[in-house]
């Protein structure tokens, strides 16, 4: 458990906001005092989304709030706090966030994109709170990594470390054979229905997924080759068909050239339904413990 | 203990899969080597390690304040144990750090050999002053180093940048980007083919043409995984950068990013005996305030 003068009994807003819906929430000592949701219009414009952002802030906002974290799914300039192409978002092609933000509101911001939010969240309230060097994989419209490296967001120069799914993968990359919409477009079939017929026990459904297990320990073995993370979190709405591609993920897993380093790897899967709203309150912690020194002394 | 200052004389071993080389360093220079075959194929544990303490000893002086050594495996970087090392078949699990310390009495640094070039080439090479990069070295095989805030990045087991072993095509990126593209492609050593493409020869030239083509997606994948702003490439390939830089710079342009290629540079070491030096610097990565040379 990571303890320290910045978490204890500080105020901080996490928003989270996916490509259906908007989220914030008040949190303070890991817990999520208040909340609003909201299912956003995606085609608005730009300045109307804003709109809804900025009012979903206001709605969880009490006075000694210390700061604002804000995942966004999109390349981020997290420096600067600018989002570029958000996806789901056409409107947002370019928004400054930070800036409009810390103008409103007076209070510290920092952007990220979703995944770097899974990844922290997991760090600081979720399964991955023990370990220093971790990867958080969300597989669901998408695949996105976020690394966490001697407890801190690891970003790069660009914000694009952890863009596994763009690697070049069989014909195409691993974020097509490692996403939703892979599903629909090879079989006609949407994951959430495969899903439920796996639970059922449909044969036809359990290969797919096991085929998927194969491509998803390919893109972990690219992982480890990459980044040699001690622990690996998955999360995303596919990760809830675990138990039908663990067992095929785990063959190719094993096959990894480095024996001993199997040995130093776990994986587990994400519980904790709000982690990444709460990983979006936790970039107020990342910056301010990276800023402060290091989290374990 | 000595203090271990910029100053401070080091020792840097390369623990190669056919020579075991072992260098005096002092201000960045190498001013006493001896170099050994590796004994008996690998094949005797002891006999590797005895071949390991000679060459040290015969560089060693009371004033070495730390010794570095460079091992082509896995490394666990605290307790210094190294595991299956390439080539050396009887190496499964060695306390490499606790056996040297045992013998020389001074504080012993363990690390993969392209963790130690990426090193070498912060403390002593094209990556001073510069606190974020990653270092690839493109020779018999393909492997890669990265330092993050200064010091190599605190992985799990040292093995972080084995962009080399992602697969690539019908193989590896190994397979591609280092001497093995042209022994399996042309059947001549990447030493042969540079020759060859300074005289002019047109299908070396074109092998050095295909293998910049498979370098630009190398360092694409190093962008899509850690995203550094600067790549520095060593290795016997590397030397012939100026026969694959320009398919390899058109390549890039290709990258879906392109404001990350503007602000990306890439580098080639011009560091002799970076083996060494690298494992040498080993000896200044767990210093706090790193000690540039």
């Amino acid at each position: 458990m990571i303890l320290n003068q910045f978490t204890n009994n500080t105020a901080i807003i996490g928003v989270f906001l996916t490509g259906k819906s908007l989220d914030a929430a008040l949190v303070i000592n890991s817990k999520i005092e208040k909340r609003f949701s909201k299912k956003i219009d995606t085609t608005a414009s730009e300045e109307s989304v804003l709109h809804e952002v900025i009012s979903a802030i206001e709605n969880v906002m009490v006075k000694d709030v210390m700061g604002i974290g804000i995942g966004v799914p999109s390349l981020v300039d997290v420096k600067n706090g600018v989002v570029y192409k958000v996806r789901s978002i056409p409107s947002w092609r370019e928004v400054h966030l930070k800036d409009i933000l810390e103008d409103r509101f007076g209070v510290q911001v920092f952007v990220n994109n979703d995944a770097n939010c899974f990844a922290i969240g997991e760090k600081y309230f979720g399964k991955a709170q023990k370990y220093n060097d971790l990867v958080g994989l969300i597989i669901d419209e998408g695949l996105g990594a976020g690394i966490i490296f001697n407890g801190f967001l690891y970003s790069g120069a660009n914000c694009g470390a952890g863009e596994f799914g763009s690697i070049p993968y069989r014909e195409h990359d691993y974020e097509y054979y490692c996403s939703e919409g892979y599903f629909d477009e090879k079989y006609g079939v949407k994951a959430n229905i495969l899903l439920n017929r796996a639970k059922e026990g449909d044969k036809i459904a359990l290969a797919i997924f096991e085929q998927f297990g194969y491509d998803l320990g390919n893109v972990i073995k690219t992982i480890m080759f990459a980044v040699d993370p001690e622990f690996l979190i998955l999360g995303g709405s596919l990760s809830e068909a675990f138990p039908y591609f663990e067992k095929a993920m785990y063959e190719k897993v094993k096959t990894f050239t480095y024996k001993h380093a199997l040995t130093n790897f776990k994986i587990a899967i994400s519980e904790h339904e709000n982690i990444g709203l709460l990983g979006a309150a936790a970039l107020y912690f990342d910056a301010n413990n990276k800023s402060f020194g290091s989290i374990n002394g | 203990m000595k203090n271990r200052e910029q100053n401070s004389t080091i020792i840097g071993v390369d623990l190669g899969g056919t020579n075991i080389r072992s260098g005096k360093i002092q201000n960045g220079e190498i001013v006493h080597e001896s170099s050994i075959r590796v004994p008996e194929n690998g094949q005797n544990k002891e006999a590797v390690i005895k071949a390991i303490k000679n060459t040290i000893a015969d560089v060693y002086d009371q004033n070495v304040a730390a010794i570095g050594v460079g091992v082509p495996s896995l490394v666990n970087r605290h307790s210094g144990i190294v595991y299956d090392v390439q080539n050396i078949p009887s190496w499964k699990m060695v306390n490499l750090k606790e056996i040297l310390e045992n013998i020389f009495d001074v504080p012993v640094f363990i690390d993969n050999d392209a963790n130690c070039f990426a090193l070498g080439e912060k403390v002593y090479g094209k990556g001073r002053g510069y606190d974020d990069f990653v270092g690839i070295t493109l020779g018999t095989g393909f492997g890669a180093g990265i330092i993050k805030n200064g010091r190599l990045m605190d992985d799990a087991n040292c093995c972080s940048g084995e962009f080399g072993s992602v697969p690539y095509l019908d193989k590896t990126l190994e397979d591609y980007c280092s001497g093995k593209f042209f022994a399996q492609n042309f059947q001549k050593t990447g030493e042969e083919i540079y020759h060859l493409a300074m005289q002019g020869n047109k299908e070396a030239l074109e092998a050095l043409e295909q293998i910049g083509y498979h370098i630009a997606n190398a360092i694409k994948i190093v962008l899509f995984t850690v995203d550094p702003k600067l790549i520095i490439f060593g290795g016997s390939v590397a030397k012939a950068h100026e026969f694959f830089k320009n398919t390899m710079i058109n390549e890039l342009k290709k990258f879906p990013y392109q404001h990350v290629i503007h602000k990306l540079q890439l580098e080639f070491s011009e560091i002799k005996h970076s083996a060494i030096l690298g494992a040498g610097a080993l000896c200044f990565n767990n210093i706090p305030q790193f000690a540039e040379i």
